[in-house]
């Protein structure tokens, strides 16, 4: 035997039934508001097409948000739905699918890949670390800012992995006990809300950055390129960066406690690397070489462009296997966003989205500011809730509307909307590295509430400090 | 209690032909149906048994070897083109034997007979497709325990799902009931029964039933309902803690008593009601301390079967003492059950051990008889409580697995 673990649930069989088919009513419900929003009669100032994509969008809404199907699942079922309700054609809708975003995270992904697999990423983190952990608190800033600066460059979700077994060997070489030892609890919450602040920096850190270009781009043919979205958004990232540093610092680390036995366990860690790899170097070149490239000269080359022909230089030299790819890229999320830029493009197109805004609080003239409070704010407690991904396939098609209906500058409200939906602090459902923190057994929902609460208000104030006295100095303007 | 009455009466009957045994008459040994099941004993070596079918359609199951010459209080006689078992006063009573299945006359594909695999009493099939047991290796082996009957090698897979499909293909049973012995790992031995279970469950539509010991900690009587089991019967067999240790020693000391208690409440929670089932022997006992364990099992929710095959009563004792011993136990057991509203339904198909089902026989309530019996025990019935224990099993089991939910 398996043995395997199983839970019988011994509940009375009627709330068993219940319960397991509440699916299914879910799945009820969700074709009945399609249908009722379907054979309304048509408002005004939306056209029918409008109508039949508000139909599918809600219903595209309603399945992210209750994860009755996995999100990519959702994804493609709006996909179809276009040309199937008569929307748009087959041609165009599948069109839609090769969006430059699509073939960037694509790229993203497969980069990454190469470096977790050859472990330069888990060197690059250890030689960072071993220069901080001289004191517990110098410990700490490094778990912080190493993993941050990690997700400048790959998926926060895969430097939380990556992270683990180095926060785990530094619990370990300590002697510390879960649930009990505060110093362990920052140990893990610092590895977390590193990768997540470092995580909005770039493209690269979420692949709900690309996604929300992607719908920009396809609805507006306004783009935002690599170093500008930088540009605006690293200043916020190291003021949380330090906020979060002082939290941990405040909530955890009260009495000094004695770290040489982790330094030792960093250093064995290091040196059970060995030296580095020739295949580790040239992976290192062409990443850097993308990186550069993404920055310099993203706008001419296309970022998609950039990240795929990295790869052919990955495949040229040998230095990734097919399988090595196959096996850690999450293909799921690549045909969800597809379906989501799909579904942003039509809801656009049709002005769905601009139909939403006239009839909802988004109608009244709102101040620029208020309006973005509003968006940032929804945002960040959306993806408490839900796939920060699910977030920003929701909000972009409403917020581009409401844009023009402001004469606000789009990439102002993409950012709005990207920024906030990565910072999900508060629970371990809500984003991969907390759920990472959670699994330790060290870290309890409590504290992840408590520390992600103060620091959710924190990055709505930083954010909204930062829009208003900094974005219209590099030209962001509202 | 006369003879007649003892006749006319199929609990009775039953019980003192379990007791005292029954001859066979001579030219009954001619009858194709006695002559093949000598032959096959003869070919095989394996002890074959008669299943007695009493009025009341009551199965009494007698090894025939043991009752060829000896004098018995009853015989088997041939009448007609049936037969009758007489009493030593001469009144008689018809009967009907069960057909020796056809399938024992059968081998596997690898060659060996099919009956040794597995025989049928009455309504199920009984396997014991891996004959280890730890207490018998430690010299703990419980009193009772038929070694004989263990003396194989395990049978593979695909030998046991022959005998089964050969078995329930001519009809000669309805249910299949696996026994096992005791490992000392986690899983008590279970584990040993469960790629033939999933093999039968996945094969076929029928209900099983695993006799085993407990196991060591309580996720494996999840897994074992998981698995596919429908019914478990965890043997307490004796409920004084004295008499337990010197009955079955292994049970006792490597087990413990508590264990097979608390075993037996969690499967009670796991198991549909009614499906968790533990041996009382009557007679092995004081009644006082019988009954307290029927108190102490039907109050965890679970069904006491009171087997006398292993009675402590010997072929002496006097069939009406024997019913005044088992009167006033059936009548608790009736008790038990309806103050914990446990129904024996399930557990019908144990009817070659005394149980509640034979409870009116001794002056206590049938639970379930008639028509609702017949589709219980029907082909189609059977394959209806399949099909809905599937279902039940279905909804309630989930695999236990940490799921995060995927998000960039
Ligand atoms: S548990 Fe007892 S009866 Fe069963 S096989 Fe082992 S010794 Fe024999």
């Amino acid at each position: 035997m398996t043995g395997a673990r199983v839970v019988v649930d011994t509940r009375p069989l009627a709330i068993v039934v219940m319960a397991r088919s509440s699916r299914y009513f879910g799945f009820l419900a969700i074709a009945a508001i399609f249908w009722a929003i379907i054979s309304f009669p048509t408002p005004p100032g939306l056209t029918v097409a409008g109508q039949r994509v508000l139909a599918i969008f809600v219903a595209s809404l309603l399945l992210w948000v209750s994860q009755l199907l996995p999100l990519a699942i959702t994804s493609l079922f709006a996909l179809v739905s276009l040309p199937l309700s008569g929307v748009m054609s087959s041609e165009e809708a599948f069109a839609l699918f090769g969006n430059e975003a699509v073939f960037f995270i694509m790229g993203a992904f497969f980069l990454a890949a190469a470096m977790v697999k050859s472990g330069l990423s888990s060197r690059v983190a250890l030689v960072f670390l071993r220069r901080f952990g001289t004191d517990d608190r110098r410990l700490i800033l490094g778990l912080l800012l190493v993993p941050a600066f990690m997700a400048f460059w790959m998926p926060e979700h895969a430097v939380a992995a990556m992270m683990f077994p180095i926060s785990l060997e530094i619990v370990n070489s300590l002697e510390l006990r879960p649930r009990r030892s505060r110093f362990g609890k920052a140990v893990f919450v610092a590895a977390a809300y590193g990768a997540i602040i470092g995580g909005v920096a770039t493209f690269l850190g979420g692949a709900r950055n690309p996604l929300a270009i992607g719908i920009l781009r396809q609805s507006t043919g306004v783009t935002i390129g690599f170093f500008e979205w930088m540009t605006a958004v690293v200043p916020l990232v190291l003021f949380l960066l330090v906020v979060a540093y002082f939290l941990i610092i405040k909530f955890f680390v009260q009495e000094a406690s004695d770290v040489s036995g982790a330094v030792r366990a960093i250093e064995s860690k290091a040196r059970e690397l060995g030296v580095v790899s020739g295949q580790e170097r040239m992976i290192a070149a062409i990443v850097l070489a993308a990186i550069l490239a993404w920055i310099f000269l993203g706008n001419t080359m296309g970022l998609a462009n950039i990240a795929i022909l990295a790869v052919v230089f990955l495949f040229m030299f040998k230095l990734v296997s097919w399988k090595d790819i196959e096996d850690y890229v999450n293909w799921g999320v690549i045909l969800m966003y597809g379906g989501a830029i799909a579904l942003g493009f039509a809801m656009d197109s049709t002005r769905a989205a601009a139909w939403i805004a006239d009839s909802t609080i988004l109608a009244r003239q709102l101040a620029p500011l208020t309006l973005l409070l509003v968006i940032a704010v929804t945002a960040i407690l959306l993806t408490e809730g839900i796939s920060n991904a699910a977030v920003v396939a929701i909000l972009m098609p409403l917020g581009i509307s409401v844009a023009r209906k402001y004469g606000i500058d789009p990439k102002v409200i993409t950012l709005a909307i990207a920024v906030p939906s990565g910072l999900a602090y508060m629970l371990p459902m809500s984003t991969p590295p907390n759920a990472i923190a959670y699994s330790s057994g060290f870290v309890d929902i409590r504290d992840m509430v408590k520390i992600g609460s103060i620091l959710a208000i924190t990055s709505v104030v930083g954010f909204m400090v930062l829009a208003r006295f900094y974005w219209p100095l590099i030209g962001l303007e509202f | 209690m006369t003879e007649l009455a003892m006749i006319d009466n199929p609990g009775f009957l039953k019980l003192d032909l379990v007791i005292r045994g029954m001859k066979i008459s001579r030219d009954s040994l001619d009858s194709p149906e006695i002559s093949r099941a000598i032959r096959l004993s003869n070919e095989t070596g394996a002890a074959l048994e008669l299943n007695i079918i009493l009025p009341d359609e009551v199965i009494v199951n007698i090894p025939v070897l043991a009752c060829l010459a000896e004098e018995k209080p009853y015989t088997l006689v041939k009448k007609g083109d049936g037969f009758s078992i007489r009493a030593q006063s001469g009144e008689a009573v018809e009967v009907r034997l069960a057909p020796t299945p056809q399938y024992y006359d059968r081998k596997t594909t690898s060659g060996v007979p099919m009956v040794r695999i597995g025989r049928t009493y009455g309504g199920y099939l009984a396997l014991s497709p891996n004959p280890l047991c730890e207490f018998i290796e430690d010299d703990l082996a419980c009193h009772y325990c038929d070694l004989s009957t263990r003396d194989h090698r395990a049978w593979t897979v695909d030998e046991v799902l022959e005998t089964v499909d050969a078995a329930l293909s001519e009809g000669a049973a309805e249910y299949i009931c696996l026994n096992v012995g005791y490992t000392r790992s986690a899983d008590g031995g279970i584990a040993l029964l469960e790629p033939y279970i999933q093999a039968i469950k996945d094969r076929f539509d029928v209900q099983v039933c695993v006799q085993a010991q407990p196991p060591a900690v309580d996720h494996w009587i999840d897994s074992s309902y998981a698995m596919g089991i429908d019914s478990i019967a965890y043997n307490l067999e004796v409920y004084d803690p004295q008499i337990f240790e010197e009955i079955a020693p292994g049970k006792m000391r490597v087990v413990g008593r508590e264990r097979y208690f608390s075993a037996l409440k969690h499967a009670a929670k796991i198991f549909p009601s009614g499906a968790v089932v533990s041996n009382l022997i009557i007679g092995s006992e004081p009644v006082a301390s019988t009954m307290k364990g029927i108190d102490m099992l039907t109050a965890l929710g679970v069904i006491p079967t009171l087997p006398i095959y292993r009675l402590g009563l010997s072929a002496s004792t006097d069939a009406s003492t024997a019913a005044q011993t088992i009167e006033p136990i059936y009548r608790h057991l009736g008790e038990g059950l309806r103050r914990n509203r446990l129904s024996p339904t399930l557990i019908s198909h144990f009817n070659l051990a005394f149980n509640a089902i034979d409870g009116e026989y001794f002056g206590g309530e049938a639970p379930i008889r008639g028509r609702w019996e017949t589709v219980v025990k029907s082909k189609r019935g059977t394959r209806l409580a399949a099909n809905l224990s599937r279902v039940r099993r279905r909804l309630r089991v989930r695999p236990l697995d940490d799921d995060f939910s995927e998000d960039h």
